[in-house]
């Protein structure tokens, strides 16, 4: 029988003092721990050393190579200490980085998506960078390809230094691909720059693999299927154009095309229609699909699954060169007394970091650096050099207040996409709930 | 009321012993007495105001700002809330949190009770089915979503494997809009039923086996003893059961946050009222909106109370009445 229930009053009584020390307990170590932190700040300051903290959004893969150019600029640069602060990558990153600014407890230095950008400038949670200061660090326009730069410009002022672009890329098993037929005498896809061009070479890699042609992990899945759609869509030679207030503006039959093309291969040969985002990964690392639609992030998981991986940009489906990505980029959080000296320690650990991004496209990214994507060790990393055109056709999320990567929106995009991909409804139901979702958004005051 | 024991008197037992001759007791020795108590409620009730009453004030002081996570905003009267009515998404996101409420609550009471039926009445090794159906309830959020996410996985995982082996269709359990909401209640059952279980487990034990042993002398069987006997007595226990389950269910967002990795599910058929308001909050940086959603919903919360508060109530004063 249980006793539990019938707790007579002196063993309450006894409960509730052994809760009562409980919580003195507790409180005299979160006291403690308190007093502790208060000394923990400035504490490893060498002399004439000037210390920065930087926050960034790198773990795994990535993480091990951001701290090793961070080693590598601090050894060469002894007068800046970096502190790091490492924070998982999702949208609360976002929140955690904001709330630092805002709480007067802004980071020197922070990494942050340039599609995000655009809805921090208003709320004057960013300080613009001083671009000729950059200059004198090294820092030009004239190095960084053209549609980063001008992302990371609003009104005139550069709010963002962008390290790299990271793709959504068309990956192939080159060994795969050469049984299919699909290789060319360069080593490059043939065949899958139009739109019935693609679905053949799909339907060719399936039969050689057996399973299905491409891999494609996007249920449940807002950003993969944001990635998709405004890559084709920028293909079509459209672009969207979102003022807070207005109605999009954007092409609606352009949308659609796009949406039924990615349909008319959600049938389980060409691409498996059920598939989300692991599952599309363990597809192509297992051999079970011979091309693959991802991010470049996923090349380090493709090597070491001992995959024969080549990569390209988007394959040019409707015309115009266009892949989708985004930059992660260097910001400067509001302060509100800027210590001068930090500052021009952040502004020298961001030009050295650009220096030494050829460590960093080792993760797969592409440095936004054009002086070490047209070096010779560069241009020898394969498949790194085969996609790095990327950046030069680079497109990103619609530019608004709501939208970019890690934001609210991209699960709206795929409200409205799944449904047209896996249940095979409307591409046209799926595109005008998407213009609605855009324009119940920008009827919705700007958070400032 | 019975002699039923449930957990909310064994609550009651650890407050100040309340014996009926209280109200009997001279005015002016009564008021002593509850002076004497303060020193012991201060602590509490310097938290409760500093974390609970504050930050209840201050949300809904926001709610009449548009206070950006950014730090701006200024005062604009009742306009989140006239935007908050005219909010389809917040009337679709209230409408699954109520769907999911309905799907979780039902089974949720009257799976716990077949099984506390089950345990306390003939299953031998009572200690190892209470562990097990309680075991889950032990489990993280973050670790039951984990588990049941790779059971509900479209090609491999658990469910669709042995659907596939069996020749049938496969079940898009994360991806089917109409089945997307069910695999959340199916999961949130198999994790918390333990709790409602082992309320209606001690509720069972605390019926006096003299009531079965006087109805097996009069000859009633076992269905007739669970109908006349068992259940009249777990009563109590059935309403302390579901109001605590509608409050916990009304509350979901976990589950969701987690198993969708943030997002909304399909067709935005998972996304409860609460993920909407963390959203507009914390990722659109609306603090000022979603303070308004956040204070309709609690509205909403309490007309429900009050509501079944008044339901039962009126209930038990007509069987007062019968006796």
């Amino acid at each position: 029988m249980i006793s539990g229930a019938r707790g007579g009053p002196g063993r309450a009584a006894y409960s509730r003092r052994s809760v009562l020390r409980g919580a003195v307990a507790g409180a005299g170590a979160l006291g403690a721990a308190w007093a502790l932190s208060g000394c923990g700040g400035d504490a490893a300051a060498a002399p004439g050393q000037t210390r920065i903290q930087l926050w960034h959004l790198f773990t795994g893969g990535d993480g091990g190579i951001f701290q090793e150019m961070m080693t590598q600029v601090q050894d060469e640069n002894p007068a800046v200490g970096i502190d790091p602060v490492v924070l998982t990558w999702g949208a609360p990153y976002y929140t955690k980085l904001i709330m630092a600014s805002v709480g007067g407890r802004a980071p020197d230095l922070a990494v942050m998506h340039a599609t995000r950008v655009a809805g921090w400038v208003p709320g004057g949670v960013l300080d613009p960078w001083d671009v000729d200061l950059l200059a004198e660090h090294g820092v030009t326009q004239e190095m960084i390809p053209p549609a980063l730069w001008e992302r990371a410009t609003i009104d005139g002022q550069l709010w963002a230094v962008p390290l790299d672009f990271h793709a959504f890329l068309l990956f192939f098993d080159r060994g795969l691909a050469d049984q299919a037929g699909l290789l060319g005498p360069d080593g490059k896809l043939v065949g899958v720059d139009s739109p019935e061009g693609f679905v053949e070479a799909g339907r060719a890699m399936a039969e050689v693999t057996g399973y299905a042609g491409v891999g494609y992990g996007y249920t449940g899945d807002g950003a993969q299927m944001s990635r998709m759609l405004w890559g084709l869509y920028a293909q079509t030679g459209n672009e969207v154009v979102l003022n807070p207030g207005q109605p999009a503006e954007l092409d609606r039959d352009a949308l659609v095309e796009c949406v039924s093309w990615v349909q008319s291969w959600m049938d389980d040969t060409v691409a498996i229609a059920n598939s989300d985002y692991p599952s599309a990964v363990a597809n192509f690392s297992t051999g079970r699909v011979g091309m693959c639609f991802n991010g470049n992030w996923e090349l380090q998981s493709f090597l070491t699954a001992g995959v024969d991986v080549d990569a390209m940009p988007m394959p040019n489906i409707f015309g115009t060169p266009a892949t989708y990505g985004d930059s992660h980029v260097f910001v400067l959080p509001h302060q509100v007394n800027v210590d001068p000296a930090r500052r021009d320690a952040a502004y020298a650990t961001v030009a050295a970091m650009l220096q030494k991004s050829l460590l960093w496209s080792d993760g797969g990214h592409i440095p936004a650096n054009r002086e070490v994507t047209e070096s010779a060790e560069y241009q020898a990393k394969v498949p790194q050099s085969h996609y790095a055109e990327a950046s030069e056709q680079a497109v990103f999320d619609p530019q608004a207040w709501f939208t970019g990567s890690g934001s609210d929106f991209q699960a709206r995009v795929g409200e409205a996409l799944q449904g047209a991909w896996l249940d095979k409804s409307s591409p046209e139901a799926a595109v005008d709930r998407l213009i609605g979702s855009l324009d119940a958004a920008l009827q919705t005051k700007p958070p400032a | 009321m019975s002699s039923v024991t449930t957990p909310s008197q064994s609550q009651v037992a650890s407050a100040p012993p309340r014996t009926p001759d209280v109200p009997r007791t001279p005015r002016r020795g009564r008021s002593r007495r509850e002076g004497s108590g303060w020193p012991f409620v201060i602590p509490f009730v310097v938290i409760a105001v500093l974390f609970l009453v504050v930050p209840t004030l201050w949300g809904l002081g926001l709610s009449f700002t548009e206070q950006s996570l950014m730090g701006n905003g200024g005062w604009v009267g009742f306009d989140n809330y006239a935007e908050a009515f005219g909010d389809a998404t917040m009337w679709s996101t209230l409408g699954n949190t109520v769907i999911f409420t309905l799907m979780s609550t039902i089974p949720l009471v009257l799976v716990a009770l077949a099984m506390a039926l089950l345990v306390y009445t003939g299953l031998p090794g009572q200690w190892v089915w209470r562990l097990a159906f309680f075991a889950p309830y032990m489990l993280p959020v973050a670790v039951v979503v984990q588990i049941w996410v790779w059971l509900y996985q479209p090609e491999i995982g658990f469910f669709n494997y042995w659907l596939d082996r069996f020749g049938l269709e496969k079940v898009g359990w994360l991806t089917d809009p109409n089945v997307a909401m069910w695999s959340m209640a199916l999961l949130t059952l198999w994790w918390t039923v333990g709790f409602n279980f082992l309320l209606y487990l001690s509720a069972l034990q605390a019926i006096p086996d003299q009531m079965y042993e006087a109805a097996a002398l009069d000859g009633a069987g076992a269905w007739r003893r669970l109908w006349s006997i068992t259940l009249p007595q777990v009563r109590a226990t059935t309403v302390l059961v579901t109001i605590l389950q509608i409050l916990a269910s009304l509350k979901v967002f976990d589950q969701m946050f987690i198993a969708f990795n943030g997002g909304s599910g399909p067709n935005g058929v998972t996304r409860p009222i609460l993920q909407y308001i963390y959203d507009t909050g914390f990722t659109g940086y609306r603090m000022g909106y979603a303070s308004a959603m956040s204070y309709i919903y609690f509205a909403l919360i309490i007309v429900v109370a009050v509501v079944f508060q008044v339901l039962t109530t009126a209930r038990r004063k007509e069987q007062g009445r019968g006796r």
